[in-house]
């Protein structure tokens, strides 16, 4: 009986503690689901332009203390814009291979400024003629006097190369452009190239296409470059093209597009300044800029966005010269790749100049011997440098007059955003390890390239090292912004830790901002750092923001950064990390300007 | 009263029928006129481009009345020619890029492979 009884007691308070727990558990879950529904409501899920924004002004904006230290118009004042003196590139900051200068008495060197598809060094592919001045100094050839040649190769862009030539600061003994252009455009500085070799290795200019795009082309016939012209400006294709003030294939493709235009294909005329003068050149050129998607510094910008995603509909058609289409046809996936070949052609011719001695011509003349020989040449060819059809045709547009390849690159500045405004937000780390040489070449360098920025695109700086400061707000280019400019990057201080993200979302934010009162608008953002994120946000805190932010970021690292996240954010919006230091930043800078403002 | 309105209905229904028979012979007889349209798209302004698309837009109207049958649009310039796919709507035409010279060689060209074409061209306005 009292056994029954217990169990009773005992079955009563079980059933009381499963129902205790029942809706104590039952209760718990309510409170979690209403937790997790209030988080939810609360985040927006970023995805578009509009989430983004919202994200950014609601979010994280009130968490970012951004200071407004705006530079007074008074100070401004006081920066005159007509001294801006821009010092030649910095000699060392381009690499030099083969031998090295030497003072040896038995050895007579030579140094050559070569055009980087054939100079550099650390790409395989590329290096052919630094492996012919390493097969060629391994011989010791000696001159008439008894000296033995040395040759250096110094890795050096074709348009810079022929800039700092015509500065007469540096001189080399030799020079070894892409194409004649570039000795056609150091003529009208007052400099006489003497040939040497009228060419080293054959080579020419391309339009890379997508193998979809020469497919849906050829259904009419064949593909070439008027047909591929055609569909560009006909606004069935876009295209990816570089900085014409840079490199070759961007500069041949510039004059080759004014050619075509004038209508001298039958006369085989040059181009003339009156031709570019014309409305219907004009016309050409304003509707193929629309049609450019991006331009970057140089064609092998655009080959590594390609490599990334060659399915890019901005990339439809884009310029790059033969024998790197040659090498990049070999990687898996890329087999299909098409082209249509363009322009005159870059024969890599050798010169020397007018202050030479007799004995460094002599050498010059040897060395041309011997990288002309069959043995070079063959090597030439495994690295891509091909006699195509289109080079065994000499079929080619007259090389035209340097004054008016000056003109046809002057007119590029100007009318390049056809009437689209550029908005451009200079983002700039000012943190402690900024401090020295470091910081002194980047105030040097943005002095320098703001006289690259056109009037009426916008500019603004804004600086960030533990906070952000607002020093230059976004407002259209003209001389009193230039003045403000100037002014605040003299007094631009290194100091404190490196919060990135907030500098970069505080330039986002007035972006994003001006985006919707001007949809037509070009968005950039520069952003400079020299070191990891040390305070305020995270990428992955501000990756969406960034993805759909519909501004393009150019992030430059500067010095020794880690640079998987800032190439993670170049990779969000079809760019690429620049790698700066105090010696080419200079450059860098007036590049990015020169070719996005 | 039944004989009276068979008889109306059978002569309404003839008479129909006659009707549409004439019309659909006349139709089949004499079809509209199909016509090609040339556009020029050399590099015109923008002003004498709106006329260039208000005259394709009264050919367009005609055609979807059918007084005319736009067999085939093709429009053309210094660097070459495209047969558009469809009959495109005036707004197509009126936002159409123009760029470039005039070719009067190709011109001539598609004027002889399509002698009864309609040339719409601002060259010479």
């Amino acid at each position: 009986m009292s056994i029954r009884i217990i169990d009773k007691s005992a079955g009563k308070l079980r059933d009381r503690l499963f129902v205790k727990l029942k809706i104590l558990r039952s209760l718990w879950f309510a409170i979690g689901l209403s937790l997790t529904l209030l988080v939810a409501c609360g985040t927006i899920k970023i995805d578009s332009f509009e989430t983004a924004s919202k994200a950014i002004q609601n979010d994280f904006l009130p968490k970012i203390n951004i200071e407004q230290a705006l530079v007074s118009d008074a100070a401004a004042a006081r920066y005159s814009t007509d001294s801006i003196k821009e010092p030649p590139p910095q000699i060392e900051s381009f690499p030099l291979y083969g031998a090295q200068p030497t003072n040896d008495p038995n050895i007579s060197y030579i140094e050559i400024f070569s055009s980087a598809e054939k100079a550099s060094g650390d790409r395989p592919d590329e290096r052919w003629l630094v492996d012919v001045a390493e097969a060629f100094n391994a011989k010791k050839i000696k001159l008439a006097s008894g000296k033995a040649i040395q040759v250096g190769i110094r890795n050096i862009p074709s348009g810079l190369g022929a800039k700092i030539i015509a500065s007469r600061t540096v001189k080399p003994s030799g020079y070894t452009p892409t194409t004649n252009l570039w000795l056609e455009l150091l003529q009208t500085e007052g400099i006489q190239p003497k040939v040497i070799s009228p060419m080293l290795v054959p080579n020419h200019a391309i339009l890379a296409l997508q193998p979809q795009v020469y497919q849906s082309l050829a259904v009419n016939g064949e593909v070439n470059f008027d047909v591929v012209l055609d569909a560009i400006l006909a606004g069935k294709l876009t295209v990816g093209y570089a900085n014409p003030y840079a490199g070759s294939p961007a500069l041949n493709l510039l004059y080759s597009l004014f050619w075509r235009a004038s209508g001298h294909t039958k006369d085989k005329n040059p181009l003339t300044i009156a031709d570019l003068q014309s409305p219907q050149v004009g016309s050409v050129f304003d509707t193929f800029q629309k049609q450019v998607s991006l331009t970057t510094l140089t064609y092998l910008d655009l080959k590594q966005i390609f490599i990334r995603d060659p399915q890019s509909p901005k990339l439809g058609a884009f310029i790059m010269e033969y024998q790197s289409y040659a090498t990049l046809k070999r990687l898996a996936g890329l087999e299909n790749l098409a082209y249509v070949p363009f322009g005159v052609p870059h024969s890599s011719p050798l010169v020397g100049f007018d202050w030479n001695s007799p004995e460094q011509e002599e050498a010059l003349g040897e060395f041309a011997k011997f990288a002309t020989s069959e043995a070079m040449q063959t090597l030439a060819q495994q690295k891509g440098f091909e006699t195509t059809n289109y080079l065994k045709a000499n079929n080619f547009p007259p090389v035209p007059n340097g004054e008016v390849l000056k003109y046809a690159l002057s007119f590029w500045k100007q009318r390049k955003d056809g009437e689209r405004t550029v908005y451009m937000e200079i983002v700039i780390d000012t943190s402690g390890s900024m401090y020295g040489e470091r910081i002194k070449a980047v105030k040097e360098g943005l002095r320098i390239a703001t006289k690259e920025i056109n009037a009426g695109n916008q500019v603004g700086l804004i600086t960030f090292s533990d906070r952000v400061k607002n020093v230059v707000n976004l407002s259209p280019f003209d001389a009193l912004q230039h003045k403000r400019l100037l002014a605040a990057i003299d007094a631009l201080q290194a100091d404190g830790n490196t919060a990135l993200y907030d500098g970069a979302i505080a330039g986002l934010a007035t972006l994003m901002e001006r985006r919707k009162t001007d949809p037509t608008g070009v968005f950039r953002l520069l952003l400079l750092t020299d070191g990891e994120v040390t305070t305020g946000l995270k990428f992955e805190e501000v990756k969406d923001l960034m993805k759909f932010s519909d501004v393009r970021i150019y992030p430059i690292a500067y010095g020794e950064v880690n640079q998987q996240e800032l190439k993670a954010i170049a990779a969000l919006r079809e760019s690429t990390v620049q790698v700066g230091t105090p010696q080419n930043v200079q450059n860098m800078l007036k590049e990015i300007f020169q070719t996005n403002l | 009263m039944n004989k009276l309105n068979r008889k109306l209905l059978t002569t309404l229904g003839l008479g129909w029928l006659g009707f549409g028979i004439v019309g659909g012979a006349i139709a089949f007889a004499l079809p509209p006129t199909q016509i090609t349209i040339l556009i020029d798209r050399s590099f015109c302004p923008q002003d004498k481009w709106q006329a260039i698309a208000t005259a394709y837009n009264d050919l367009f109207q005609q055609h979807q009345n059918r007084d005319v049958q736009i067999k085939e649009v093709i429009v053309f310039g210094d660097l070459g020619q495209e047969i558009l796919s469809g009959v495109p709507s005036p707004d197509t035409v009126r936002s159409l890029n123009t760029y470039g010279r005039s070719n009067q060689e190709r011109q001539k060209q598609l004027q002889a492979s399509y002698p009864q074409a309609k040339l719409l061209s601002c060259q010479f306005q």
